[in-house]
């Protein structure tokens, strides 16, 4: 019951997740050392190339750039394929009209969509967007069909009898038990889009962590590519543990906690 | 086929259900309830009382408006507001107990003070807590606490009292009699358990095995506090003798 315990096994749980890092970074540090080659630079040489980027700002720029077109992205695929999720997981008619459709955008390979996007909307903003909630958003709704198909329908029932809104109805009794299966989408999504997000820039953008990782290909220069994935990374994880599990932990509350 | 009469005021409500169906998963027709008809008097309580798979549970649904898919006539008006206690409390696990309360609230009664009837309840200390913190007696207890918050003009109990121990369950049944004194609402309940009816009904209604009818209607002419333990057990043995299927003593 009392706090001691829970606050040592958050202190063991992040100990361990430092060391591991620690761990991948000596490893590196080791392979690097021993190799003494270009093509495998070491982390102090890719973090001074990081430092450098900041300061003449090219890093924060192409970084700030490729994380507007995955937050637009995401937040596209998320939106339309939650409605539709939900929509087609209610409606056997509309479920049996969208199938195949569905099938054919999930296994439809990224690059041809992305390629359509750019012949047929233009080399321009939109398309990148748009080509890249395509690809994401089929896997959002065949979670979120899977979710409203399993939803209990007694709480529903109860949300009648006592006249909710339909609005109460969404935001209290539906969504709250769609939230793990938002969640799991949501953090397949993230991950997904921005590896699909640095494809698009690298077809057709002039600009972005993608743009900047192909000319630097061009250049043959592994410590700039290095450089900008892991800026990428960093900022991932910082997501990850300052946005998405504070917001996870929040909406768990009620789960009554395993002693 | 359905017809959803609508009168001004009414001082009862008939329902008349001709037939409800089932089909089960391998395409039978299972008739659950023919030809089951009975009135509630407005401010009664009622009681249904038959053996389990007789339609009673479908007779309440019928009467929420959860089920439309049956050929009959409910003749209850659309604006009458109505709660329910179910066999399963269902709170919304994700909100606490006062927010369970506060969601089924109709809007000119958002602003109602629960304390009263969270101290009637014993619940003042639970107010915070979420339902897997809850004891069964007790989310029954807050599924009470709603049902009477809403200030319904009829309350449907389905099964409210079993899987609790009986110490408990007549706890309960004492906390819905006292509830239902300091506002004699309509209460319309389902048990298969005749002493519960005769604690609490002033009318019964039996309803025979599958496909449901009434079989028979009592009232109770003496009242709850002078019910003694003799007097039920009389009633139940003669009830048991009229009705041996329905019945036991």
């Amino acid at each position: 019951m009392g706090h001691d315990p829970e606050r040592n096994t958050l202190y063991k749980a992040s100990y361990l997740r430092v060391a591991s890092i620690l761990f991948f970074f000596t490893v590196w540090f080791s392979a690097a050392t021993i190799v003494q080659n270009e093509v495998l630079p070491g982390p102090i040489e890719v973090f001074s190339f990081m430092i450098s980027e900041i300061k003449s700002g090219e890093l924060l720029y192409h970084l700030s750039l490729t994380l507007m077109r995955v937050a637009a992205a995401f937040l596209l695929a998320m939106l339309l394929g939650s409605a539709i999720g939900i929509y087609v997981g209610q409606n056997r008619i509309a479920d049996n009209l969208a199938d195949p459709w569905i099938i054919l955008f999930l296994n439809m390979p990224a690059l041809v969509i992305i390629i359509l996007a750019y012949v047929w909307i233009g080399l321009t903003e939109v398309a990148a967007i748009v080509a890249v909630s395509i690809n994401k958003i089929p896997n959002v709704i065949i979670t979120l069909r899977e979710g409203t198909r399993a939803l209990e329908t007694e709480y529903q029932d109860m949300a009648k009898v006592y006249n909710f809104s339909r609005h109460a109805m969404m935001r209290h009794v539906v969504l709250p038990q769609l939230y793990p299966y938002i969640t799991v989408s949501a953090r397949s999504g993230l991950s997904l889009i921005w590896k699909i997000v640095l494809v698009v820039e690298l077809l057709g953008r002039s600009n972005g962590v993608g743009f900047q990782i192909h000319l630097y290909f061009q250049l043959f220069d592994v410590k700039a590519i290095l450089g900008y994935t892991l800026a990428f990374v960093i900022v991932i994880l910082l997501i990850e543990f300052l946005l998405v599990q504070p917001i996870e932990e929040r909406a768990n509350r009620w789960r009554p906690k395993p002693v | 086929m359905k017809k959803e009469l609508t009168v001004g005021v009414q001082n009862r409500f008939e329902i008349r259900i001709d037939e409800k169906c089932f089909s089960s998963a391998d395409g039978k027709e299972f008739v659950a309830i023919r030809n089951l008809e009975f009135e509630v008097e407005m401010g009664s309580f009622t009681c249904l009382i038959g053996p389990s798979g007789c339609g009673k549970t479908s007779t309440l649904r019928i009467i929420l408006g959860l089920d439309k898919n049956y050929t009959g006539s409910v003749n209850l008006h659309r604006d009458r507001r109505l709660a329910a206690v179910f066999q399963n409390p269902l709170l919304l696990p994700w909100r606490t107990v006062e927010q369970n309360v506060r969601l089924a609230l109709p809007e000119h009664l958002q602003n109602k003070h629960l304390s009263n009837l969270f101290e009637t309840l014993g619940l003042s200390e639970l107010r915070g807590r979420f339902p897997s913190e809850l004891s069964l007696g007790q989310a029954r207890r807050v599924a009470l606490a709603r049902a009477f918050a809403v200030e319904p003009e009829i309350l449907v109990l389905d099964e409210a009292f079993v899987s609790i121990d009986e110490n408990t369950a007549q706890k309960l049944r004492l906390l819905l009699l006292k509830l239902w004194m300091n506002n004699p609402i309509t209460i319309l309940m389902v048990t298969h358990n005749i002493r519960e009816a005769i604690t609490l009904a002033d009318h019964l209604i039996l309803v025979s095995p599958a496909p449901g009818h009434v079989l028979g209607q009592f009232s109770i002419p003496v009242p709850r506090d002078q019910r003694s333990s003799e007097m039920q057990a009389k009633l139940i043995a003669d009830l048991a003798e009229i009705y041996p299927g329905i019945v036991q003593t």
